[in-house]
């Protein structure tokens, strides 16, 4: 990041946060209201990443993001895990609004970085990464389904949900 | 409530916070609300290879029901501390007359903190 840039962008944040600060410290509100009108990071509980603009937000951490995009990391070819990226595929998804319950994290992506990490990556079409990727996420549906029957046949109890693939 | 008082007393110290999906993401607490959702600065993930996207984005809003653990510096903790203010609670009257020292003292934090 070039140095005038990155000042602007702190300058900001802490100006509005600064001004919610004051009334509403430790709320939600206080803790994103830096980040609005700014790009964001978002990761979803089903394992989503979503970059768009944060344009709302409310005291549950339900989004409002504006021309956001999609973007999926597999691994190498072949490979069945999800642990060193070397493909992505992203694709456009226009606004978003997500419902507070489904996100895991977000912040403000530095947007003179953000691609640096993408040069190392080959670009994959979209639909043939979402395909692999369901894929894979179905395995492991599978694989935790057997876990949750065995541990429940000792008497315990396996901390996994379906809809929790982050 | 107790825990949403600790924490505010944790602000501007580093923690680790480990995720359910056993991600760990090391920063800075800048603040935290009623639902423990955890704002980080200056973050660094440990397993960055996992998750190189993170490198570009330097403080996250972690939302408290994704969270497992928050790993502390143990200095940072008063465990008496939290474990006596842990048994107060709408039950619990404290003794009103000829406290001990060590009571009114517990009592000028559990004040400080707003408990």
């Amino acid at each position: 990041m070039s140095a005038p840039n990155s000042r602007s962008i702190s300058d900001g944040s802490s100006n509005a946060e600064d001004l919610y600060l004051e009334a509403y410290a430790f709320t939600t509100a206080a803790a994103l209201v830096g980040s609005v009108d700014r790009k964001i990071f978002l990761l979803l509980r089903d394992g989503r990443n979503l970059f768009g603009v944060l344009r709302t937000f409310d005291q549950f951490a339900n989004l409002v993001l504006q021309d956001t995009t999609e973007r999926i990391y597999l691994d190498a070819e072949g490979s069945k895990s999800l642990e060193k990226p070397a493909r992505f595929g992203e694709t456009y998804r226009g606004v978003f609004m997500v419902r507070g319950e489904n996100v895991v994290m977000m912040g403000a992506v530095d947007i003179d970085h953000e691609d640096e990490h993408l040069e190392v990556l080959q670009n994959i079409p979209f639909e043939a990464a979402e395909a692999e990727l369901k894929a894979i996420q179905r395995e492991r549906v599978q694989a935790e389904k057997q876990k949750t029957k065995s541990l429940l046949s000792r008497g315990l109890i396996n901390d996994f949900t379906k809809s929790d693939l982050y | 409530m107790l825990f949403f008082s600790f924490f505010k007393t944790l602000v501007d110290q580093e923690v680790t916070v480990e995720l359910k999906n056993d991600m760990e993401i090391k920063g800075v607490l800048k603040s935290v609300d009623q639902y423990l959702n955890l704002k980080l600065d200056n973050i660094s993930c440990t397993n960055d290879v996992k998750y190189p996207h993170l490198n570009s984005v330097k403080n996250l809003f972690i939302r408290g029901s994704t969270v497992r653990y928050i790993h502390l510096n143990p200095n940072s903790v008063d465990c008496t501390l939290l474990q006596d203010a842990s048994r107060r609670g709408p039950w619990f009257k404290p003794p009103s007359k000829g406290c001990p020292l060590a009571h009114t003292k517990l009592q000028c934090i559990i004040d400080r903190l707003n408990i």
